[in-house]
C-alpha cells in the first residue's frame, strides 16, 4: 500500500510539471487583439447569484465617509445618486427628475426629486431626505464629502420634491459631485437608527440591498423589492469577493469560481482572451499616471512652499527635457503590451472635456539634449524616482531610466511600499514620484488639487498664479465648450512647466464569463449590475 | 503541583502583558501613516487631520495604549477602521478556518510522510528509498506559492475539478468544505510531510537495529508484524513530537497559502491588517496570536509536568 502512495505522489508531481508547461503554452496563444470587446448584451434570465472579484477590500459602506475607488463599485449597485453618468460619461438624472436649474448668477441650484421612490427599507424618498443626506455629507465629523460640497452654503427642502442649494458663486463641478458619492441619498430612518455606524447596515435607493459583509472577504447584496425599477433587476444576489492578487482574480475567473473580475493585470490578459469561455471588456480610465516632480515641497504638504534646490526643481528646462526624452508610445508597448493609452495631459481622451486639438509632442531626443545643455547643469543629471514595488511599475521605472539616460539623466529607482511612499510624497521626501489618479468626471477634479497653488494634494509644491487664474475661471464657467478650451489651455501650461509629467491613461480590463450579460461598464471604471444576469440557456 | 501551576499562570500573564506592549509599540513603529491609507485618494491635509482626530491618532501613544488595553481586557478589540466591523468578531470567525487548515495539513503530512518514511527505511538503499528521499527534498524546497499556483492552474483552471479559492464552513456543506480545503492542505502539508518522512526513516532505522526488534524477530513474528507492531509504533513517538513542533510553522505557513487560495483565515487577515495599517485590527490579531502561543506553551508545560514529575520538582524548589 505504501508503495502505491509513493508512486502516486511521483505521478502527481509529474502530472503537475507537465500540466504547468501546458498552461504556459495556452497563455502564449492569446490573440493579443487590442481589446474593445463588447459585453454580451443578449437577454438575461431571471434569478441567479453573480460573484464579482474585486481588487481591494472596500472601506466603510457609508457614502459620507467612504473614500476608496473600489467602494464606489459596490455603491454603484447599492446607493443611487441624484445624478449618474451614461455610457458617454455625460451626466444624467438618476434620483433627480431633471438636470439642475442654475439661477441667480450661479448662486442658486434647484433640483427636482423624482416622486414615488422608496428606500430599500420601504420608507419614502423626498426632498427632506435629500436635505438630511446632503447636510450629513457637509457637516458630519471627518466627512469625506465636506470638501466636495464646500461651495454649498445651505440646503433647503422647498417642498416635498424640490431641493434648493445656495452657493456663493457659480461652481461648475457641483453637478459632477452630485453624480458621485456626494449625491447619494441615505434612508433617514436608518441614519436615525445607526448614526455613524450606518456602514454596518447601509440602506439607500438601489437595485440591490445590503445583506452581510465579512472583513477582507466578501460583501453580499440581494435584489431590493422596493426598488422603483425592480422589474429590470434580474439577479437574486450579487456577491463581491476580495482578491487582492491580480493572478488570483484571473485564475478564479478562468476556473469559473467568479463570474466577473475587475481590473485584471495586463500580464493576465492574453490567457483570458484565449479562453473561449470568457469575454474581456476594456474602458479607458478618466484618470492618469505620471511623474510628480518635487519643485517646492521642502517643508511638507500644506506648509510654505520653497524651492527644494534639486536640478529638476531649479531648472524648468530639465523637467521639459525629461518629458521630451520619454517615448510614451514605446512605454505603452514595452511595459504594458499596448494595454494603456499614451498621454501627456491631465485629461483622458474619454473625458467629455477633452480637447481633440490637444496634441502630445513626440519624443525629441535632440531637443531634450539641447535643453539639458541650456540648463548648464553638468551631465549626468542625478534624479531619484520613487515608485511602487510591483513588477510592472518597476519595469516602467527601468524603461524611464533607459530613455532618460540617453538625454543625460541618471535616474536612480527607489522602489517604496505604497503607504510609505505616500508618506514621503506628502512630506516632500522625494525628487520625483510615479503616481496616478483614478480620475473624475469633472476636469477640475483631475487638475486643481494636484497642481493648483492651494491644491490639497499638491505634493509637487508647485505654484503658478497664471495657472491658478485659469483653473478658477474653469470652476466658474458653466458653458461646456468654453470649459473644454480653458482646460486645454491649462493642460498646455502644465506641460510647459512640467511640475507633473503625464505618461499614460490606464485601461480598466473586466473579464466576464461568456454567459454573463447586461453588465454596464463605463469609462468611470464602475460596474453596474442593475440589468445584469446570466444568458438564457446557460 | 497547584503552586507550580499558579506560578506558570502568573508568568504567562506577565508575558501576555509584555506582548501587548510590544504589539502596540510595533504597530506604531510601522512606516506609513494609517490616516493616509484611510484617506484613500483624498489626501488633503484637512482630510488627514479629520481622520487623525476621529480615530484618536493624535493622542500620545501611552494614552492610546491605556485606552486600548482597557477595552481589550473586556474582550473588546475595537472596530476595524477600514470597514467598521468588530475586530473581536472577525478574529473569532477566522481562527477555526486556519485551525482546520493546519489540522488537514498535518493529516496530509502524516498520510504522505509516514508510509514513505517506513518504506525508505525498510528498503534502505533501494530505488524506493532514493525516490522518497528525492521527493522529500523537493517537498522541502518547493515554495508554497509556486506549488499553490501550479495546483490552481491544473486542478481549477484546466481540469476544473476543484474550486480555485474560497471557503465554505464545514457545518454548512462538508463536501464543499473539503473540496475547497484539499489543495491548500496539500500545499501546506507537503513541506511538513517531507520532514515527517525523514524523521520516520531515521527513527525506523534506529528501531530496526534495536534489540527489541531482534527479539521480536527471534520470537518468530512475521516481518510485517515486526515492522508495524514494534518498530513503527515506537518510531511514531518521535514523529508526533516533530509534528507538534511544526504546528507553529504551519500557522505561519498558512499566511501564504491562505493568500494564494483566498481563504479568509487568520493569516490572510494579518496581511490585510498590516497592508491597511488598520491599527485596531493588527493589534487584535497579533495580540490574540501571542496569547494563543502563551496558552499552548502553558498547557504543554503543565502536561509535561503531569507526565514527568521530575520537571515539576526541579521547577518547584519549595
Amino acid at each position: 500500500m505504501s508503495r502505491i502512495v509513493i508512486w502516486a505522489t511521483a505521478a502527481v508531481a509529474a502530472a503537475l510539471i507537465a500540466a504547468g508547461c501546458g498552461g504556459e503554452s495556452t497563455t502564449d496563444t492569446g490573440s493579443g487583439g487590442g481589446g474593445g470587446g463588447t459585453a454580451n448584451q443578449g437577454p438575461a434570465k431571471a434569478g441567479g447569484t453573480m460573484t464579482v472579484a474585486l481588487a481591494e477590500d472596500p472601506d466603510l459602506l457609508d457614502p459620507t465617509l467612504a473614500r476608496t475607488f473600489v467602494g464606489r463599485i459596490v455603491f454603484a449597485n447599492l446607493c443611487e445618486k441624484l445624478y449618474d453618468v451614461n455610457d458617454k460619461l455625460a451626466i444624467v438624472p438618476q434620483l433627480a427628475a431633471s438636470m439642475p436649474k442654475i439661477t441667480n448668477g450661479g448662486k442658486t441650484v434647484t433640483i427636482d426629486i423624482r416622486q414615488g421612490l422608496k428606500f430599500n427599507d420601504g420608507t419614502t424618498l423626498d426632498a427632506k431626505a435629500v436635505k438630511t443626506s446632503l447636510d450629513r455629507h457637509r457637516e458630519l465629523k471627518a466627512s469625506s464629502r465636506a470638501s466636495e460640497l464646500e461651495p454649498v452654503k445651505s440646503v433647503r427642502a422647498v417642498d416635498s420634491d424640490t431641493v434648493e442649494l445656495r452657493l456663493d458663486g457659480p461652481y461648475a463641478p457641483l453637478t459632477a459631485q452630485l453624480a458621485d458619492r456626494s449625491g447619494m441619498v441615505m434612508s433617514p430612518k436608518q441614519l436615525d437608527k445607526l448614526g455613524e455606524k450606518f456602514s454596518s447596515s447601509p440602506v439607500c435607493v438601489g437595485p440591490f440591498q445590503y445583506v452581510s459583509r465579512k472583513e477582507g472577504d466578501q460583501i453580499v447584496l440581494k435584489k431590493a423589492p422596493d426598488y422603483y425599477d425592480a422589474s429590470k433587476v434580474k439577479l437574486d444576489r450579487l456577491v463581491f469577493r476580495i482578491f487582492e492578487e491580480g493572478s488570483a482574480r484571473s485564475a478564479n475567473l478562468r476556473s469559473g469560481d467568479v463570474n466577473v473580475a475587475e481590473r485584471l493585470d495586463p500580464t493576465d490578459l492574453a490567457a483570458i482572451r484565449a479562453d473561449s469561455n470568457l469575454q474581456l471588456v476594456d474602458r479607458t480610465s478618466l484618470g492618469y499616471q505620471g511623474i510628480t516632480i518635487n519643485v517646492g515641497n521642502k517643508n511638507g504638504l500644506g506648509e510654505k512652499y520653497e524651492n527644494v534646490g534639486t536640478p529638476l526643481a531649479e531648472h524648468k528646462e530639465l523637467r521639459q527635457a525629461l518629458g521630451l526624452a520619454l517615448d510614451r508610445d514605446a512605454i505603452s508597448k514595452i511595459v504594458f503590451q499596448g494595454n494603456v493609452v499614451p498621454g501627456c495631459g491631465p485629461l483622458s481622451p474619454v473625458s467629455p472635456y477633452y480637447d481633440k486639438g490637444f496634441k502630445c509632442p513626440a519624443r525629441d531626443l535632440a531637443k531634450a539634449k539641447q535643453l539639458v545643455q541650456q540648463s548648464g547643469v553638468p551631465t549626468p543629471v542625478p534624479v531619484r524616482l520613487m515608485l511602487n514595488t510591483d513588477a510592472v511599475t518597476l519595469r516602467l521605472g527601468q524603461t524611464i531610466q533607459a530613455m532618460a539616460k540617453e538625454a543625460g539623466f541618471n535616474v536612480q529607482l527607489q522602489p517604496t511600499e505604497f503607504t510609505s511612499a505616500l508618506d514621503k510624497g506628502d512630506a516632500g521626501d522625494f525628487d520625483t514620484f510615479q503616481l496616478g489618479w483614478s480620475g473624475r468626471i469633472d476636469p477640475d477634479g483631475n487638475i486643481q488639487q494636484f497642481v493648483g497653488s492651494t491644491g490639497s494634494q499638491n505634493d509637487s509644491g508647485y505654484t503658478n498664479d497664471a495657472l491658478d487664474k485659469v483653473l478658477d475661471q474653469g470652476r466658474g464657467e458653466l458653458d461646456k465648450a468654453k470649459r473644454t478650451q480653458i482646460y486645454s489651455q491649462a493642460s498646455q501650461m502644465i506641460m510647459d512647466e512640467s511640475p507633473l509629467i503625464y505618461l499614460y491613461h490606464d485601461k480598466y480590463f473586466t473579464g466576464m464569463g461568456k454567459n454573463v450579460t447586461g453588465v454596464q461598464f463605463f469609462g468611470d471604471g464602475l460596474l453596474r449590475f442593475k440589468e445584469a444576469g446570466f444568458t438564457t440557456g446557460s | 503541583m497547584r503552586r507550580f501551576f499558579f506560578r506558570k499562570v502568573g508568568a504567562a500573564l506577565i508575558v501576555v502583558f509584555l506582548a501587548s506592549i510590544i504589539v502596540f509599540a510595533g504597530t506604531r513603529a510601522l512606516p506609513g501613516d494609517p490616516a493616509l491609507v484611510l484617506a484613500g485618494e483624498d489626501r488633503s491635509p484637512q482630510a488627514l487631520a479629520d481622520i487623525r482626530a476621529k480615530y484618536g491618532l493624535d493622542d500620545p501613544v501611552p494614552v492610546q495604549y491605556a485606552s486600548w488595553l482597557g477595552h481589550a481586557l473586556t474582550g473588546d478589540f475595537g472596530e476595524s477602521r477600514r470597514s467598521g466591523i468588530s475586530v473581536g468578531g472577525t478574529i473569532l470567525d477566522r481562527i477555526p478556518i486556519t485551525l482546520e487548515l493546519a489540522l488537514l495539513s498535518i493529516l496530509v503530512a502524516l498520510v504522505l510522510g509516514i508510509p514513505a518514511g517506513v518504506i525508505a527505511a525498510v528498503k534502505r538503499g533501494s530505488a524506493a528509498d532514493y525516490a522518497s528521499g528525492t521527493l522529500a527534498l523537493a517537498g522541502l524546497s518547493i515554495p508554497h506559492f509556486w506549488l499553490g499556483l501550479l495546483l490552481i492552474l491544473v486542478f481549477a483552471v484546466n481540469l476544473r475539478w476543484l474550486p480555485a479559492s474560497g471557503y465554505v464552513p464545514f457545518v454548512e456543506d462538508p463536501v464543499e468544505n473539503l473540496r475547497r480545503m484539499a489543495m491548500p492542505a496539500l500545499v501546506l502539508g507537503t513541506g511538513v510531510s517531507a520532514i515527517v518522512m525523514r524523521q520516520m526513516r531515521s527513527s525506523m532505522l534506529d528501531s530496526l537495529g534495536a534489540d527489541y526488534v531482534r527479539t521480536a524477530r527471534a520470537k518468530g513474528l512475521s516481518e510485517r508484524q515486526v515492522i508495524v507492531s514494534h518498530a513503527m509504533r515506537n518510531s511514531l513517538l518521535t514523529v508526533v513530537t516533530v509534528v507538534g513542533l511544526q504546528l507553529g510553522a504551519l500557522i505561519s505557513g498558512a499566511v501564504i497559502t491562505e493568500q494564494i487560495f483566498v481563504i479568509p483565515g487568520f493569516g490572510r487577515l494579518t496581511i490585510e491588517a498590516v497592508n491597511q495599517r488598520d491599527y485596531a485590527l493588527i493589534q487584535g490579531v497579533v495580540f490574540v496570536a501571542a496569547a494563543g502561543y502563551v496558552v499552548i506553551n502553558l498547557l504543554v508545560d503543565t502536561l509535561y509536568s503531569v507526565l514527568n514529575p521530575r520537571i515539576r520538582v526541579s521547577g518547584d524548589p519549595g
